[in-house]
């Protein structure tokens, strides 16, 4: 036998070997990794640098965060549509997508699917859906972040490619929107208009006949306020910092998109899961060490 | 292809930590069934083979931080798999011979051959069988096998070398047998 046919032979009862498929229960386990595991070491893709600051944020700051008028419609049906997507972790549904970039419209109509990577994850905090398309030609990404607290989910922001067909910038879209009681369904339209972009156009994004539910199978979450540490160093500013709106738990946020700072760390610790950086960007106050809670009051201007 | 190009997108211009979660979800989506199958020759027992790709996916996420290139996140889990796989291996008191269930178009004889094979690679040490089965399952190259298990291209080769004995001998040995039976 020569070599050649011999290892043929080996090839070919390696692959006969094999097992083609990969057991649903292997396959759940590992999706639930990132909201039953809490990652080591610091955080994916954050500089180093921040000192230990007590600081605890609250309050939903409407005032610090440059919010676009949001329109939501809801009420309308809630057929089957191509563009679908559904996970243990929610649902979502849509007769048509139209982008405007620069006041024109860079792609309307109706995805055939979700796309090949779409996905639609989360904890009980945080979610995300993802969408990829492609329309003329150009491929296109959705992404939607979603939060939650004790009584609500609601969309966080949002942000799409621009329609280039190569070096696609991103559009971006600022909530909250979409409020909806925990374990509920919004029905009904959408629009967003852009809060800043990549190469600086205006943009809009529509969704209709909208069907969105996030956060189905978790538990309503309490967070644990002053047990969820606050890692990393040298940037004064807390990474995490938990909510709580009148009494309501409204998970943790990330102060990193009002101070522009880099995180280093951060590490859940159960029952609580961790939210990165830049998740929830709603800071309604700060729990100061030897001063209590100081309300609306950003660390870098206290 | 297309999505691929769509998701490297994505995971290149995001830079926040959401950006863990994406590569966590791509490092699933392109590596699972792959990882699965290595495994399970590797162990020799898919039971076994899903703990390891477990554990391996725990030790991949809660180490994302480490990954410095991801265009190769591929390599990168290769290498945690392949150390699941050698922890386990290195601590089995017993070997585990694996029986595969013949297709209905392979004579006895093949299937005596292809068994002959697999029972010789599930003998071999651990080393060896972790490089005869990435070369001739994954097709890997030599440089990226030394990659994936650490050693110089030199000892890759020796392993290589010395598991393909073993393994020739006990195909030669099973084809003298079937010449035998005819």
């Amino acid at each position: 036998v020569s070599r050649n046919d011999f290892e043929d032979a080996v090839r070919k009862a390696l692959q006969e070997a094999s097992p083609s498929d990969v057991p649903r229960s292997l396959e759940d386990s590992v999706l639930r990794i990132p909201a039953t595991r809490a990652r080591v070491g610091r955080a994916f893709g954050w500089g180093r640098g921040w000192a230990p600051v007590l600081l605890i944020a609250v309050v939903v700051a409407t005032g610090s965060i440059a919010f676009a008028a949001i329109r939501a419609i809801p009420g309308a049906g809630t057929p089957q549509h191509p563009l679908q997507i559904t996970s243990p972790f929610g649902l979502l549904s849509a007769a048509d997508i139209d982008i405007t970039v620069g006041g024109a419209s860079v792609s309307s109509g109706m995805p055939a699917s979700a796309g090949p990577n779409a996905s639609f994850t989360g904890t009980a905090t945080f979610g995300q859906v993802m969408i990829n398309w492609e329309a003329g030609g150009r491929p296109y990404v959705l992404l939607m972040h979603f939060a939650a607290n004790r009584t609500s989910w609601w969309l966080s922001d949002a942000e799409v490619t621009d329609g280039r067909p190569s070096n696609a910038g991103w559009i971006y879209f600022e909530g909250p929107s979409l409020e909806t009681p925990l374990g509920g369904t919004f029905d009904g339209s959408l629009t967003l208009p852009s809060v800043r972009s990549t190469f600086g156009e205006a943009g809009t994004i529509s969704l209709g006949q909208l069907r969105l539910k996030a956060f189905q199978g978790f538990a309503p979450h309490d967070p644990a306020i002053g047990t969820m540490p606050l890692g990393g160093s040298g940037s004064g500013v807390p990474a995490y910092v938990p909510v709580d709106t009148n009494g309501a738990g409204a998970g943790y946020v990330s102060s990193t998109w009002l101070t522009q700072t880099p995180i280093t760390s951060f590490e859940g610790q159960p029952p609580d899961q961790p939210v990165f950086a830049a998740d929830l960007r709603t800071v309604i106050g700060y729990m100061v060490a030897g001063r209590g809670f100081v309300p609306g009051q950003s660390p870098l201007s206290s | 292809v297309r999505g691929d190009v769509i998701a490297e997108q994505t995971i290149q211009i995001r830079s926040g930590g959401r950006a863990a979660e994406l590569v966590f979800a791509r490092l699933v989506e392109t590596e699972l069934a792959s990882a699965y199958a290595t495994a399970s020759l590797l162990l020799g027992d898919q039971n076994e083979a899903e703990d390891a790709v477990q554990d391996a996916m725990v030790k991949a996420w809660q180490r994302l931080h480490q990954l410095r290139d991801q265009s190769r996140l591929g390599a990168w889990f290769g290498r945690i798999l392949i150390n699941q796989c050698r922890d386990r291996l290195r601590h089995r008191t017993s070997t585990r011979v694996r029986w595969v269930l013949p297709t209905p178009d392979q004579s006895i004889g093949q299937i005596a051959e292809r068994d002959a094979l697999l029972t010789a690679i599930g003998m071999l040490p651990p080393e060896q069988r972790i490089v005869v089965v990435l070369r001739f399952y994954q097709d890997l190259s030599l440089k990226a096998l030394a990659e994936r298990t650490g050693v110089p291209i030199g000892t890759v080769k020796s392993r290589l070398h010395n598991g393909l004995q073993a393994v020739r001998a006990a195909y030669d040995g099973q084809a003298r047998l079937d010449v035998r039976q005819r």
